[in-house]
């Protein structure tokens, strides 16, 4: 439109310079399709438009058809016309599921749920290998909790090097060379034991290397020694852990070149037979060396390390594997010290795996031993001299068994039939150890368990007491019952009969660490009589355990509704104070956030908002922005799924409970305020824009609503966003006082826009304030005059801001507003404006034809302009190159918009030659744009026809 | 440079009397080699020393301790000539045959009964040159005679107390009660098995420091007239580590050691036979021995 020059029209007053020129014929802009979505006074509701989201969507979609292509050509046409949802949050919601309950698994001793590919077939993911199980029990068994143990040659997850000092060093590799000798150290320190394990382990490396194979052999026998010390008593599993690790290095090495060996051999056919025989003798060799050993422990541990070696020499004498398993399984009865024996069992079970898999005999007969050894060891008067010298009680002792017997069940159940299990089980029932049953009850298949539940639950009772506490017995019992499918009318049966033993305990401790278990098993199986077990004691210092509970609830309960149809889960959450009461409020409000459903239910609204208060209460000034901020999007979220459809009062009134509720929370009212805003656009919707009565006291009561939430919001810019689109939504639906009120309210805080802000890193406001007041100004455009104030009173009213605010220096921000002034004022100098909003009369319509309201229109006109010069008087003597540029760019602004906008008469023209002139002086020569501009600018001026348009082009050009 | 080796077909080196020892002699030699002649000398022969401690004894009999030949061959495998430069291989067999009159044993290294077979090669080289000797020794294992009983016969023990015939420095009333019991697979052991049994300690109020089984050696020489017999230990391994359990069948296992043992034998001037002693040390210093003679087979 700008591209013709229009007639000029003859001024009507004389006394003014620049006169607006108003264009005909007029075209009445009638926005369509897109352009209405995009129009700022329907658009401000959702930031992303329309079309970006369609963009996004498609993005995704072409995303997905990629993936599916890759996949199967074929089904691309199917695809792309029903293309899958993509949805991002699904990941991570099914993360979160999971951790709960591996963690508690984890900590019960481990069920095996854990997956990991194993070397051997045999293993099926339900196998926790010992690479799992070494964290854990390096983290657990130690005699310093505050350090981790870290072992360069083990991944514990804490990765580290660790450095051997010297002396360390020569004194261990002395010790090396005399190693018949009995050589009593000193009592090492557990650091002291990792560090020579270290050493051991990187001579075992240098020796082997450097082909040294006896040294070798001699660093693994030295390596075996250690675990013959029991000194540091709770760090030995841990020991054991470390120095397995080198005896199974050592044993895979001595494995691996006998094996290459072999795979040489058949490489070359010449010589095959003699490679073989020589493989063979490599292999027997090892096994006559280490027969030779003089002590009992390490002939074992290394015969063990080696143990797979046995199937290169089968066919020898005593090389059956299973009698050579035997045969050690009979040996380590040999080993007096029932922790140390009980270690090496475990150890035998671990790398006969390799050998024979499926054999389990001699872990039944490993575990016979066990129980007998141990049933003559509580007799005799050696457990309490160990008790005394170790000063640990005999639940701690017996504790540093657990893991060997979890490796020797897991062993044995893994794959096992029933048979078997039942052969355990006797042995238990012949030694009532509890200790055993917990790792008979951990590592059995939890179908297994929960078939023969009631079996096991007259165990738990049978079991001896002091070995394992029973309350532990009890948690793993349960968690195997929520893993394994119990016959349907045992559920019942079986709870009760716990339950009936579990409510006599005394500790409360104990106490709710069952009752954490089962809750889930309730919640598993049967999750109609939860009332049935919620229990009712005083639960002041358990809340962790509660808290748990609870959050094994939310995991559980996808429907949020059902649970609050639940009489005793209100209670059971109001039990909470104090930091888990936060937690668990929080955790409410997440559970509820992820539930997919909408609703409208009352009660869950209630429960919403008395738990989001418990969060809200809990932040205060001091809380971290991040937590204030992850609140703030929970809340919002939550409301987010409270939607009461057609009934608008409804929601206005959760906006405004809500609004009371997170009074602190500045993104939920704004949130608040959006979705008044976006009840009052569905009430005109569902009026099909005609309101009545009723409905306009409503839209009436919403805007209330905007205009008094929006002062209370500490953001500044959120505040002032509120206020236009609010100002337009009320315009929208007819409430012009109330409008007005909004923009009034709106401009009178433009003065307290910070010229500055400080997060992060400094940054002027200048753009957004010139931005916003654009948007500001162009709603003005079809804001109805005052009735008593007359049409300029907001107008005037934003001059005047815009005049007394303390811009900084060299800011353009003024001139740019002032300019987009004149260009509403030329719009209002139009007979129709370029838009209208349905049923508001506009200025057009209430004063174009009245002559003082264009001499008004053009004395504020001139004013302007004049201010404008002014205000680029003052930056032209700025030094500084880019207030400079600046100034070049607002000087071009204002010729294109006098050129598009005024009467071009003399005045105008000699303004634009003088403007035209300062900015070509100052256009700094770099810049490319300015100079584009400045060319653009004059060839648009020779493009008009009018005859004052041609001087002025002359005179320019000629300049 | 020449090199001289002498490489046998089997890789062990394991031969049984019967036997065809097969092999080649390996000359390496940059230039020509020429020679007047190699020969091959396989020996096998019975070597009894003295035991400082029974050298005055000895002398009596010093006839019955000279080296026993138990073999000897000579072969001529080459009359004298020439090789050409690089590897000739000359390649050798022979039967492992006793001579007239003489028996072939096991081979043994002891202390003081040593009994050796090797094949030496000569090679002469006339005036010029030095001559080149090279030996190596291989190893003869005799099966035992069918007539030695290969059967099974357990053999049971019990340690107790009153059991004991030795006590150093304490009176019997002193020794703390016990009462060990086991029992052996048998006494006589096939010497590529191992020697198996077990063992309980049914009771015993001292506590246990250790467990173990002493294989020893008994090397006898001299004749009917008088003789020495000299006993070394030649393995010692645990096999109870600490105060091990009541009542609890503890194996007895044990491998017999390649290079230190043979099938047990007698000859007219020498013996070697074998003996395990199960060893039980006590916290207090004391130990409980019993003493198994036992006879290894082949």
């Amino acid at each position: 439109m700008s591209e013709q020059t229009k007639p000029a029209q003859q001024a009507q007053q004389s006394q003014h310079p620049y006169i607006l020129a108003t264009k005909k014929p007029l075209k009445v802009k009638r926005l369509q399709g897109v352009e209405i979505d995009r129009h700022p006074l329907n658009t401000p509701l959702n930031p992303n438009s329309k079309k970006e989201q369609e963009k996004q969507e498609k993005e995704k979609e072409k995303q997905q058809q990629q993936q599916t292509n890759n996949k199967n050509e074929d089904d691309v046409d199917k695809e792309s016309v029903q293309p899958i949802q993509f949805d991002p949050l699904s990941k991570a919601a099914d993360n979160k599921s999971n951790d709960p309950l591996s963690a508690t698994i984890a900590t019960m001793g481990g069920l095996n749920l854990i997956k990991e590919t194993h070397l051997t077939t045999y293993v099926d993911e339900n196998f926790m290998p010992w690479e799992t199980m070494k964290p854990s029990i390096l983290q657990q068994y130690t005699t310093d909790d505050t350090t981790p143990i870290q072992v360069s040659f083990i991944s514990t997850g804490i990765s580290g090097k660790v450095k051997i000092p010297l002396n360390r060093l020569n004194k261990i590799l002395e010790e090396l060379e005399q190693d018949k000798e009995e050589t009593k150290t000193a009592q090492l320190s557990q650091p002291d034991i990792i560090m020579d394990l270290e050493t051991l382990h990187s001579e075992l490396l240098k020796a082997w290397s450097a082909e040294e194979r006896v040294r070798s052999l001699k660093i693994a026998i030295q390596t075996a020694k250690v675990l013959a010390d029991t000194s540091l008593i709770k760090f030995y599993p841990s020991k054991f852990v470390i120095a397995t690790e080198i005896l199974d290095t050592f044993g895979n090495m001595v494995y691996d070149r006998i094996k290459k060996r072999l795979q040489n051999s058949r490489d070359s056919k010449t010589n095959e037979q003699l490679l073989r025989e020589q493989a063979k003798e490599t292999c027997r060799n090892w096994f006559y060396k280490i027969a030779s050993i003089r002590e009992l422990l390490p002939r074992l541990f290394v015969e063990i390390s080696i143990l797979k070696c046995y199937e290169f020499i089968q066919g020898d004498v005593n090389t059956e594997p299973k009698e050579v398993i035997n045969r050690i399984s009979d040996m380590i009865r040999g080993i007096g010290n029932p922790l140390v024996a009980n270690y090496i069992r475990a150890y035998l079970a671990r790398r006969s795996f390799d050998l024979i898999p499926e054999y389990k005999k001699f872990i039944i007969q490993g575990l016979k031993d066990f129980v007998f050894t141990q049933k003559s060891f509580e007799k005799s008067k050696y457990l309490d001299n160990t008790l005394q010298i170790y000063r640990i009680t005999l639940t701690e002792y017996l504790g540093l068994y657990s893991p060997s017997l979890e490796w020797l069940l897991q062993c044995l159940a893994h794959h096992a039939t029933p048979e078997i299990l039942e052969e355990v089980l006797v042995l238990f029932v012949e030694s009532k150890n509890s200790l055993l049953l917990n790792h008979i009850i951990s590592s059995f298949p939890p179908d297994y368990i929960c078939t023969n539940s009631t079996m096991f639950s007259n165990y738990i009772k049978e079991a001896d007491s002091f070995s394992y506490p029973k309350y532990q017995l009890y948690s793993t019992f349960g968690v195997n019952l929520v893993l394994g499918h119990p016959p349907q009318n045992q559920i019942k049966t079986i709870l009760n009969d716990v339950w009936k033993v579990v409510t006599n305990f005394e500790n409360i401790k104990d106490y709710i660490s069952v009752a954490e278990v089962f809750i889930e098993y309730v919640l598993t199986h049967c999750s109609d009589i939860l009332r049935h077990i919620i229990p009712d004691k005083n639960y002041e210092n358990i809340q962790s355990h509660l808290q748990s509970i609870v959050l094994k609830i939310f995991t559980h309960i996808s429907d949020f509704n059902v649970l609050l149809g639940l009489p005793n889960f209100l209670p059971l959450l109001d039990l909470f104070n104090g930091e888990s009461q936060k937690q668990i409020s929080r955790s409410t409000l997440e559970a509820l956030s992820a539930s997919t459903s909408i609703t409208s239910d009352p009660i869950l609204m209630n429960t919403f908002l008395t738990y989001g208060k418990a969060l809200h209460d809990s932040l205060n000034s001091l809380s971290f922005q991040d937590e204030v901020r992850q609140v703030t999007q929970l809340v919002i979220n939550c409301i987010n799924k409270i939607d009461f459809g057609r009934d608008v009062e409804k929601q206005l009134n959760f906006y405004v409970d809500c609004r009371q509720t997170f009074i602190n929370l500045d993104g939920v009212k704004n949130r608040l305020v959006y979705g008044v805003v976006s009840i009052c656009q569905k009430t005109l919707g569902l009026v099909k824009g005609k309101h009545s009565a009723k409905t306009t006291a409503f839209i009436r009561a919403c805007i209330a609503f905007c205009f008094i939430t929006i002062p209370s919001i500490d953001d500044i810019f959120m505040r002032m966003n509120l206020y236009l689109v609010s100002a337009s939504i009320a315009l929208q639906n007819q409430a012009l006082s109330q409008a007005d009120a909004l923009l009034k309210a709106a401009i009178t805080f433009v003065q307290e826009i910070p010229p500055i802000l400080e997060f992060k890193q400094v940054k002027s406001t200048e753009d957004w304030t010139v931005s916003y007041m654009s948007d500001f100004i162009s709603l003005l455009v079809v804001v109805p005059g005052h009735p008593e104030n007359g049409p300029f009173y907001l107008i005037n009213a934003v001059h005047k801001v815009i005049k007394d605010y303390q811009w900084d220096l060299g800011s353009t921000g003024k001139a740019r507003i002032l300019i987009q002034i004149i260009a509403l004022l030329s719009s209002w100098a139009q007979p129709a404006l370029p838009y209208h909003i349905d049923k508001v009369e506009s200025n057009d319509q209430l004063f174009t034809e009245d002559p003082e309201f264009v001499f008004e229109l053009n004395e504020l006109y001139n004013s302007i302009i004049k201010e404008i010069l002014t205000e680029l008087n003052t930056l032209k003597d700025e030094p500084d190159q880019s207030t400079q540029k600046k100034m070049v760019n607002v000087c071009l602004d204002l010729v294109n918009k006098l050129l598009e906008i005024g009467e071009l008469n003399s005045k105008t023209a000699s303004l634009i030659f003088n403007l035209y002139n300062m900015a070509k002086k100052s256009i700094p020569a770099s810049s490319h744009t300015d100079l584009t501009y400045l060319k653009n600018t004059l060839n648009y001026i020779s493009t008009l026809d009018s005859k004052m348009g041609k001087d002025l082009y002359s005179k320019l050009s000629a300049n | 440079m020449n090199v001289l080796d002498i490489k046998l077909k089997k890789l062990d080196k394991i031969y049984r009397p019967g036997n065809n020892v097969a092999g080649y002699i390996v000359i390496n030699s940059k230039e020509d080699f020429s020679h007047s002649g190699i020969t091959l000398v396989v020996e096998g022969s019975v070597q009894l020393q003295l035991s400082s401690k029974s050298v005055g004894l000895f002398e009596a009999f010093y006839n019955s301790l000279k080296p026993i030949t138990l073999m000897h061959y000579t072969i001529n495998i080459t009359p004298g000539g020439k090789f050409a430069p690089g590897i000739t291989e000359l390649p050798f067999e022979f039967e492992l045959q006793a001579l007239p009159g003489q028996q072939l044993f096991d081979t043994y290294h002891g202390v003081f009964v040593n009994i050796q077979y090797t094949i030496k090669c000569d090679v002469k080289r006339g005036i010029l040159s030095k001559d080149l000797q090279k030996s190596v020794e291989f190893v003869v294992e005799v099966p035992s005679p069918a007539s030695v009983s290969k059967e099974l016969t357990p053999v049971t023990f019990n340690v107790t107390p009153d059991s004991l015939v030795n006590f150093k420095r304490i009176t019997k009333s002193e020794v703390p009660n016990f009462k060990i019991s086991g029992s052996l697979r048998s006494a006589v052991c096939n010497i590529n098995d191992a020697f198996q049994g077990y063992m309980k300690i049914e009771a015993a109020e001292a506590t246990i420091k250790s467990i173990e089984l002493q294989l020893v050696r008994v090397e006898t020489c001299g004749c009917a007239d008088g003789y020495a017999r000299e006993v070394t230990e030649i393995q010692n391994i645990q096999i109870g580590d600490g105060d091990v359990c009541r009542n609890f069948n503890i194996p007895l296992w044990m491998v017999f050691p390649r290079l230190f043992t043979c099938a047990s034998t007698a000859a007219k001037t020498f013996k070697i036979e074998f003996e395990v002693n199960l060893v039980i040390m006590l916290e207090d210093g004391h130990l409980i021995t019993e003493n198994f003679p036992i006879k290894l087979v082949r």
